[in-house]
């Protein structure tokens, strides 16, 4: 999911480039995503719980999620900005799980 | 039976045996001589504000479990390990902090010393867990299955590697221990997650 870029039209002294450049920006700062890996140590039932517990996701949509990291080896668990996936990997790591980001590909 | 429980008031319930609880209790401690002051930062001002100097994945498998990579990309891992390390470990000594700080104060010392004279291993304690220190039991209990899992190296068939092993093989005895661990985690889970449900 990528927000649509906010270009101003409202004001008349926005050039295009700006509004190229500001399109460009948004590009650059919104799509990162965190990832997380399966490993063999974590509880199933533990991850739903994290999943739970740190984006407020629902029992169903938790438990999806442990699934396709349990059967694909990983899943896409969050995406935003860089600061805010640099923030849900430091608490996924924090409960133990392992988690990386990246700009999403 | 040791474990968790809900007690009539809300309250939970903790139950151990001397041993299990001495068994904990020196597991936080490993945890925290492991986690120790090792990125103790050479410079004072980047102390103060929380910033390492170090900048790598731990060599020890273990402390690399705990305190993993957050980008696949080496450069980038090295910058967010330098800001984020500090309390990355400070938070994972909590954990361990909340069960033995807990364990101790319900205890006391000497309870949980096995070659006190007289003491029956096997007698149960009883404790309240304060519903606020859960979540941290639950990561701690969890830092300790990373750490033996790590160093057994756990993969998703262990349950009949270890099971055919002898039982004079001291891994046979850490598997155990770690398999114990995963069954109270379990146990501490259902609780918590029965609560979140009302």
């Amino acid at each position: 999911m990528i927000s649509t870029p906010k270009v101003s039209t409202a004001d008349t002294e926005v050039t295009p480039s700006d509004s190229v450049e500001e399109f460009l920006r948004s590009l650059h700062d919104k799509p990162w995503v965190t990832i997380v890996w399966d490993d063999p140590i974590n509880l199933m039932s533990y991850v739903t719980h994290v999943f739970m517990v740190v984006f407020g996701y629902s029992k169903d949509k938790a438990h999806q999620l442990m699934l396709q990291v349990h059967n694909e080896g990983k899943a896409i668990v969050s995406n935003g900005t860089r600061e805010e996936m640099e923030h849900d990997v430091a608490m996924l790591h924090e409960y133990g799980l392992w988690a990386t980001l990246q700009r999403m590909e | 039976m040791s474990g968790f429980s809900r007690k009539r008031n809300g309250e939970i319930l903790a139950t151990f045996s001397h041993y299990e609880g001495a068994i904990l209790k020196s597991l936080t401690e490993q945890i925290l001589e492991l986690l120790g002051e090792g990125d103790a930062p050479a410079d004072p001002l980047l102390a103060v504000v929380g910033i390492s100097s170090n900048d790598s994945l731990p060599e020890d498998p273990v402390l690399a479990r705990l305190l993993p990579d957050a980008y696949k990309e080496e450069r980038d891992a090295a910058e967010f390990r330098r800001y984020t390390e500090h309390s990355a470990r400070e938070k994972k000594r909590a954990h361990a902090h909340a069960i033995r700080d807990i364990l101790m104060e319900n205890l006391g010392d000497h309870a949980l010393d096995l070659t006190e004279p007289g003491l029956n291993k096997r007698e149960e304690l009883h404790f309240i867990l304060p519903e606020e220190k859960a979540q941290m039991w639950l990561m701690g209990i969890n830092d300790m299955r990373l750490a033996l899992g790590t160093r057994l190296n756990v993969t998703p068939d262990a349950q009949e590697r270890f099971s055919a092993m002898s039982d004079e093989s001291p891994d046979k005895g850490i598997y155990n221990l770690f398999a114990w661990l995963g069954w109270l985690q379990e146990i501490l889970l259902d609780i918590l997650i029965d609560t979140t449900k009302k």
